[in-house]
C-alpha cells in the first residue's frame, strides 16, 4: 500500500498541519504531537496522516466532560516504522454527538468506533455497520456517559448479611 | 443372583441382638460388614459412584477458567481424584463449575447450559465473581453471583482460587454426595 | 482435482459462547455453504464487566487490581500501561531497580502467557498431550511470581512509583529452576510439534494475513510480526529501561497460522535471553530503592495521558483522564486482542469449518481483554 513513502516525523506533521489546516488544527501546549482538531477537518487530517505513513490507528476513545457539555474524542495514530504516536483530539457537543467515521481510512476504526458508539452513543457518519458491540441488542442507555443511571435487574446489586 | 446369607431382615418392633456364632440370628449392618458383606440401597450406591467420578462441564468464563485448566494439568492433577473427565457437552456432564464472572449478556446461556445438563446435577461457584459478583458487583452488566441464576452447592472463594482450593471444593461436593444427612449451616442472605 | 461445483444449502452456524475452542466466551456466527465459510461475524461482550466505568468510581490505587483481570494470562503486563500513564501525569521518577523488576516480572509473565498460547493452540488442533508440557513451564514461571509477590495469576505487582516487593532468595531459586528447565523443553517441543504432518497440513496456508491487511486492521504483537511487519514497542519506542538491552525481533513472512506458531516459538527464545539479561542487570542494583516518592493519598494533576506497552498479545495502551481528584475521570484501555480479532470477518470466509478453529487458536486471544 505505502511502499516508498517516507515517514513524516513529528516536526513535519506539525508543519504540514499548520500549512494545510491553518486555524482548524492547533498543537496543544507543552506537547509535541497532540493536536486539537476541529470536527470538520478530522477526515482530511486522517487522510493526510495515512499518506504520510501513519498506518497504525492504535486507539479511539472518548471522554465525557459533562460540566462543559461536550465529548472529547481521542484518536491515537502511530506508524510501524519509528513508533511515533500522533494524538488527535476532537471536541463535539453532547447534544448532537456526531463525527465523521474514519473507516474508509483505517479499517481498524470499524470496531473501535462501534465500541465508542456502544459506550457513549456517539454517531459516526459514514460507518458501514454501526451497531452495539459489547452490550446486547436492546440495552438502553450509554453506560460510560457520566449521567448514565443504571437500574439494577433482579440479578444484580450488592447483598447484605443480616 | 441371590445373596446366600442367613440374614433375616429386621421385623417391626426392634432388632434383636445378633450372635456371630449363631447364623440363624439377625445381624446388624456393622456386624455384617465385619464379615465382608455389604448391604446398601441403590441410591446410596449410585451416590458413592458419582461422588468418586464427577464429570465437570468444560465451560470457562473468565480468569478462574485458567486456574481450572491448571488444576487438570500435571502439577495439580485433578485426575488423582477422578474428576478429570471434562465434557464439552452439557448433556454428558454432571457438575457445572461456574469459573468466572457471569454477565447479563451471558446469563441466558448459563441458564440454558444448566437446564441442558441431565439430573442429578450440581454446581460449584468458583471465585468471588461467581460467589457474589466479586470486585465487579456494582457494574451495570454483571450478575451478582451464580446463585442468582442457578442453585449452587459449593462455593470456592478466591480471586482466582488456587487449584488446591478447587480440588477441595470438589472434595466438599463429594462429601455432600456421600453424606447427604449432614446438614448445611445456611445463613439467610437478603 | 476437478471442481464438482455442488451447490448445497446455505446455513448459519453458531459457535459459542460455550465452545471449547473459542478460548472463553467468544461467539462466532458464520454462514456456510456446505463446508465452506461464506461470512463470519464475531460477537463479543459476553464477558463485558464494565471495567472502565468501575475504575471511575475507584481511587487510582484501587483501580490497579482491576487491570490484572483484563489479560488474565499476564497480569503484571496489564498493570504497566496504567501505572505508566498515571506516572506521566504525576511526574514521578522511577528508581532503576524498580524499573528492572517491572521488566523482569513482565518478561516472566510474557513467557507464561506464550506457553498457554502455544499449548492451547496445538490442543485445539487435536494434540491434547502437547498442552501438558508448556503448562509445566508456565508453572515454573508462576512459581517465580508467587515467590516474588505472593500471587499466582492476578498479581497486582506494579504500584505507582515502583513495585510492591523486592527480589528475594526464594525468587532466585525459582528463577534458576525456570532457566534450567526451559531450553530442554523448547528443544523437545520443537521435536514434538514442528514436523507433525497433521499440524503442518492444518496450519500451512490457512488464514493468511498479508502485511497490508495486518496494518490496516491495526494488528499488533506476534500476529503482526508473523505477517512480515517488524514492529516491537520494546525496540521501537522503548519504555522502562528496554533501550539498555539488545535483543532480536523475529519476523515471519508467510502470515499464515503456521507462521504465527513459528513466530511465538522464536520469540520464546528471545524472551528467555531477555530474562537472563535483565536478571543480570538486576543483580548489579542490589539494595536499590524499589519505590519512588509518591504521596500516600494520590491526587493526580488534571490532564490526559496515554501510555502504551508491548504485551504478550500485542500493544496495550492506557488513556487516563484526570480532573485533579482522587479518582480518575476516565480510564480507557486499548486491548490488543480486541483489535486483533476485528480481522476475523475478513479472514474467515473461504475457509473450511475446521480451519475456523485453527484461525481462532492461532491468534492467541484472551476474552477478558476483548470484552473488558
Amino acid at each position: 500500500m505505502l511502499n516508498n513513502v517516507e515517514i513524516a516525523g513529528k516536526q513535519q506533521v506539525a508543519a504540514e498541519f499548520a500549512a494545510r489546516f491553518a486555524d482548524k488544527i492547533e498543537l496543544i501546549e507543552n506537547t509535541d504531537s497532540e493536536y486539537m482538531v476541529q470536527a470538520e477537518v478530522l477526515l482530511p487530517a486522517a487522510e493526510y496522516l495515512l499518506s504520510a505513513g501513519y498506518e497504525f490507528l492504535a486507539d479511539i476513545t472518548a471522554v465525557d466532560y459533562l460540566a462543559e457539555g461536550k465529548f472529547r474524542l481521542i484518536y491515537q495514530v502511530g506508524n510501524y516504522q519509528n513508533g511515533d504516536l500522533i494524538t488527535l483530539k476532537v471536541e463535539i457537543s453532547r447534544e448532537e454527538p456526531q463525527v465523521n467515521s474514519l473507516c474508509a481510512v483505517w479499517k481498524a476504526a470499524n470496531w473501535l468506533e462501534r465500541e465508542v458508539y456502544d459506550m457513549f452513543g456517539i454517531e459516526f457518519a459514514g460507518h458501514p455497520d454501526l451497531r452495539r458491540i459489547l452490550m446486547w441488542d436492546g440495552f438502553e442507555g450509554w453506560p460510560l456517559r457520566k449521567d448514565f443511571v443504571h437500574q439494577p435487574t433482579k440479578y444484580q446489586g450488592r447483598r447484605r448479611l443480616d | 443372583m441371590a445373596l446366600k446369607t442367613n440374614v433375616r431382615f429386621p421385623q417391626r418392633g426392634g432388632m434383636p441382638e445378633g450372635d456371630p456364632n449363631n447364623s440363624h440370628d439377625l445381624l446388624t449392618q456393622e456386624e455384617l460388614e465385619k464379615r465382608g458383606i455389604l448391604l446398601t440401597s441403590l441410591d446410596k450406591l449410585f451416590r458413592w459412584g458419582t461422588g468418586w467420578s464427577l464429570w465437570p462441564l468444560q465451560f470457562g468464563l473468565a480468569c478462574c477458567a485458567i486456574e481450572m485448566i491448571c488444576t487438570t494439568q500435571s502439577r495439580f492433577d485433578m485426575s488423582r481424584f477422578g474428576y478429570e473427565v471434562f465434557r464439552n457437552s452439557p448433556r454428558q456432564a454432571d457438575v457445572m463449575i461456574v469459573a468466572g464472572t457471569i454477565t447479563e449478556k451471558m446469563r441466558p446461556a448459563v441458564e440454558l447450559l444448566y437446564h441442558q445438563m441431565p439430573e442429578p446435577k450440581w454446581v460449584i461457584a468458583m471465585g468471588s465473581c461467581a460467589i457474589s459478583g466479586g470486585p465487579f458487583v456494582d457494574s451495570y452488566s454483571v450478575v451478582a453471583g451464580a446463585d442468582k441464576v442457578v442453585p449452587v452447592d459449593v462455593y470456592v472463594p478466591g480471586c482466582p482460587p488456587r487449584p488446591e482450593a478447587l480440588i477441595d471444593g470438589m472434595l466438599q461436593l463429594k462429601a455432600k454426595l456421600l453424606h447427604p444427612e449432614r446438614q448445611q449451616v445456611v445463613r439467610d442472605v437478603k | 482435482m476437478q471442481n464438482l461445483n455442488v451447490n448445497s444449502e446455505r446455513y448459519t452456524l453458531n459457535m459459542g459462547p460455550q465452545h471449547p475452542s473459542t478460548h472463553g466466551v467468544l461467539r462466532i456466527v458464520a454462514d456456510f455453504d456446505g463446508e465452506t465459510c461464506v461470512s463470519a461475524d464475531p460477537q463479543i461482550g459476553y464477558l463485558h464487566r464494565g471495567m472502565e466505568k468501575l475504575l471511575e468510581s475507584r481511587t487510582y490505587v484501587q483501580g490497579m487490581p482491576y487491570t490484572d483481570r483484563l489479560d488474565y494470562l499476564a497480569g503484571v503486563n496489564n498493570n504497566l500501561p496504567y501505572a505508566l500513564a498515571v506516572e506521566k501525569l504525576l511526574g514521578v521518577e522511577i528508581p532503576e531497580r524498580a524499573s528492572l523488576l517491572r521488566m523482569l516480572s513482565c518478561e516472566i509473565m510474557r513467557l507464561a502467557s506464550y506457553m498457554v498460547g502455544i499449548g492451547i493452540y496445538i490442543m485445539d488442533l487435536g494434540a491434547v498431550s502437547a498442552v501438558f508440557y508448556p503448562y509445566q513451564q508456565r508453572e515454573y514461571a508462576l512459581e517465580v511470581m508467587s515467590a516474588l509477590c505472593g500471587a499466582r495469576m492476578t498479581q497486582g505487582y506494579i504500584r505507582f512509583g515502583g513495585v510492591q516487593a523486592d527480589w528475594n532468595e526464594q525468587c532466585d531459586a525459582a528463577l534458576q529452576k525456570l532457566l534450567d528447565e526451559f531450553p530442554p523443553f523448547l528443544e523437545m517441543y520443537h521435536k514434538l510439534v514442528d514436523e507433525n504432518e497433521i499440524f503442518l497440513h492444518r496450519t500451512k496456508g490457512v488464514g493468511v494475513v498479508t502485511a497490508e491487511q495486518a496494518k490496516a486492521y491495526g494488528l499488533t504483537g506476534a500476529n503482526l510480526r508473523a505477517s512480515g511487519v517488524s514492529y516491537d514497542l520494546r525496540r521501537d519506542a522503548p519504555y522502562c529501561l528496554y533501550d539498555r538491552f539488545k535483543f532480536k525481533v523475529p519476523v515471519q513472512q508467510a502470515g499464515d497460522c503456521h507462521a504465527r506458531y513459528v513466530q511465538r516459538m522464536e520469540e520464546c527464545e528471545v524472551i528467555y535471553q531477555l530474562i537472563k539479561d535483565i536478571y543480570a542487570a538486576l543483580k548489579e542494583t542490589e539494595g536499590g530503592e524499589i519505590m519512588g516518592k509518591v504521596p500516600k493519598v494520590l491526587r493526580v494533576p488534571a490532564g490526559e495521558a496515554y501510555a502504551q506497552t508491548e504485551n504478550p498479545k500485542g500493544i496495550m495502551g492506557c488513556m487516563v483522564a484526570s480532573d485533579g481528584k482522587t479518582n480518575p475521570l476516565r480510564v480507557h484501555f486499548r486491548r490488543p486482542s480486541f483489535d486483533n480479532i476485528a480481522i476475523y470477518s475478513e479472514l474467515m470466509p473461504g475457509h473450511k469449518m475446521a480451519d475456523l478453529v485453527t484461525i481462532i487458536a492461532s491468534f492467541d486471544i484472551v476474552l477478558g481483554e476483548i470484552d473488558a
